[in-house]
């Protein structure tokens, strides 16, 4: 089932990917053409290609000159360290890789090793979205505002030990070592939210934020 | 040498890229780490020196099978901020806060999900996917961030604004509303400093619209498909969204409208 479920995954992303490739801005008779390759794709060729149209209607980013090439901006550093982690993780779980951490070094991260449809399917089973789950695994929130039966369901759904996620959520937001920053833009590990805080700033219906917190 | 892509259409013909971004990789490749440090310091595409970011695709999947082999992140330290940095500044415009709840941290995960596809590539689950990358890097990062802004702005749709879809009306409306063709002029006419500023209102004003609306507006005036067809074998916006003629006709009223009062008569 999972290798069906992989291959239709890998064959709509090579559709998708042969529409945004055939033209800057797909018309009618670009989109027909790659729909009689890839029938079974139809609407989800569709759907992008109105959003490709719509795309290439807005504003191009602008161009790069008096950009200082040396900055890295606060959202490109966090970008970084995320590669660095799961760069990690994949180390460790190879033979030869760091078994056990080094003294002081933070507990591993049991959201790093989610692909992003296991990560969407965790925000679901979650009752919640990607922007609430974002904030478990980059420990935005303080540990100490968790109620005791949530720490326990995220637990259950990431089939992870109850203590290993009880460390992750209390591990602090530390920063990399090598990067380099904008002075005045450093960024710090960052205030963390209140449980209840961040269920509502993350774009969730009052009634999935009574849920959560009821747990 | 450029490394070969491997990635095959459905047809077996393989994904190839141009041949501007074979020579810059086999020019790249030959370079000292300084040189090369000195090429992604440059900022401006128009400059011949300028590292294109099919380039740097394929310069980090250098260094990541360096990395293998010999633990050695340099190549990958190097790159990688340069290209999240371009990567950065697409989605800070092109992911916008319409219709979705934190566009912040949406633009967050389109990055470092971008990241990921690095360690990822070459694995049994993630073989050559960024061939797409290295063949039109725009147009592939373009696929990425659209999916994830278009599942993000869905999920609102249904779990945060909850919008009803308002019943079909039994009456079939005929004759293009001049609202829709003004707009559409609007939009397709390239901008210029007086009217930029109305133009991204029409933009967001579009975008706002409920995705039926906006789908109908989209495929019949943006991309040209006719609203129906007496012809059965022909396809049209009807076909596209599987309705009829009337339903179409009906949406474009709606979506109308809905511009008319956000924008008044233009």
């Amino acid at each position: 089932m999972t290798d069906d479920r992989d291959r239709a995954v890998s064959a709509l992303r090579e559709a998708c990917h042969e529409l945004s490739l055939a033209a800057d801005i797909p018309d009618a008779r670009v989109l027909e053409e790659v729909i009689r390759r890839y029938p079974e794709f139809s609407d989800e060729l569709t759907q992008l290609a109105i959003d490709i149209a719509l795309d290439a209607l807005q504003a191009e980013p602008a161009t790069e000159e008096g950009i200082d090439p040396t900055a890295v901006s606060p959202a490109v550093s966090r970008a970084l360290s995320h590669f660095q982690d799961r760069l990690h993780a994949l180390t460790a779980g190879e033979p030869g890789g760091r078994a056990g951490l080094a003294p002081g070094a933070d507990p591993p991260n049991p959201f790093l090793s989610l692909d992003r449809a296991a990560f969407r399917s965790l925000a679901t089973r979650l009752n919640a979205n990607t922007v609430f789950v974002c904030k478990l695994r980059d420990r935005q929130i303080d540990p100490a505002t968790l109620t005791p039966g949530f720490k326990r369901r995220v637990a259950a759904e990431l089939g992870a030990p109850l203590a290993l996620v009880q460390a992750h959520f209390a591990a602090r937001a530390s920063l990399r070592p090598g990067q380099f920053y904008k002075a005045s833009d450093k960024p710090a590990a960052g205030a963390q939210q209140s449980f209840a805080e961040a269920l509502a700033s993350s774009g969730l219906g009052e009634r999935e934020q009574q849920w959560l917190l009821a747990l | 040498m450029a490394r070969p892509l491997t990635r095959t259409r459905k047809d077996g013909t393989p994904y190839t890229r141009e041949a501007a971004v074979e020579a810059q990789i086999d020019e790249v490749l030959a370079l000292t780490p300084e040189a090369l440090q000195g090429r992604l310091l440059i900022t401006q595409p128009q400059d011949p020196a300028y590292l294109r970011s099919e380039t740097l695709v394929h310069l980090m999947r250098h260094g990541m099978r360096e990395h293998r082999r010999s633990r050695d992140q340099r190549l990958v330290n190097a790159v990688l901020p340069v290209l999240s940095g371009r990567c950065e500044r697409t989605v800070r415009v092109k992911v916008s806060g319409l219709g979705i709840g934190d566009p912040a941290s949406l633009r967050q995960e389109i990055l470092n999900g971008l990241s990921e596809l690095f360690v990822r590539d070459g694995s049994a689950q993630q073989r050559d996917r960024l061939d797409y990358y290295e063949c039109k890097f725009n147009h592939a990062f373009r696929t990425w961030y659209l999916d994830a802004r278009r599942r993000e702005a869905l999920w609102h749709e249904r779990h945060v604004d909850l919008i009803d879809e308002p019943p079909e009306e039994s009456e079939d409306p005929r004759g293009a509303d001049p609202m829709l063709i003004a707009v559409t002029l609007a939009l397709r006419t390239p901008p210029t400093q007086e009217d930029d500023v109305q133009r991204e209102e029409i933009l967001k004003a579009v975008e706002a619209l409920p995705s039926k609306e906006r789908a109908a507006f989209t495929l019949v005036h943006i991309m040209g498909y006719k609203i129906d067809s007496n012809d059965p074998g022909e396809v049209t916006a009807a076909t596209r969204c599987h309705c009829d003629g009337r339903t179409i006709r009906n949406r474009l009223q709606r979506a109308a409208a809905r511009l008319r009062s956000v924008l008044g008569d233009l």
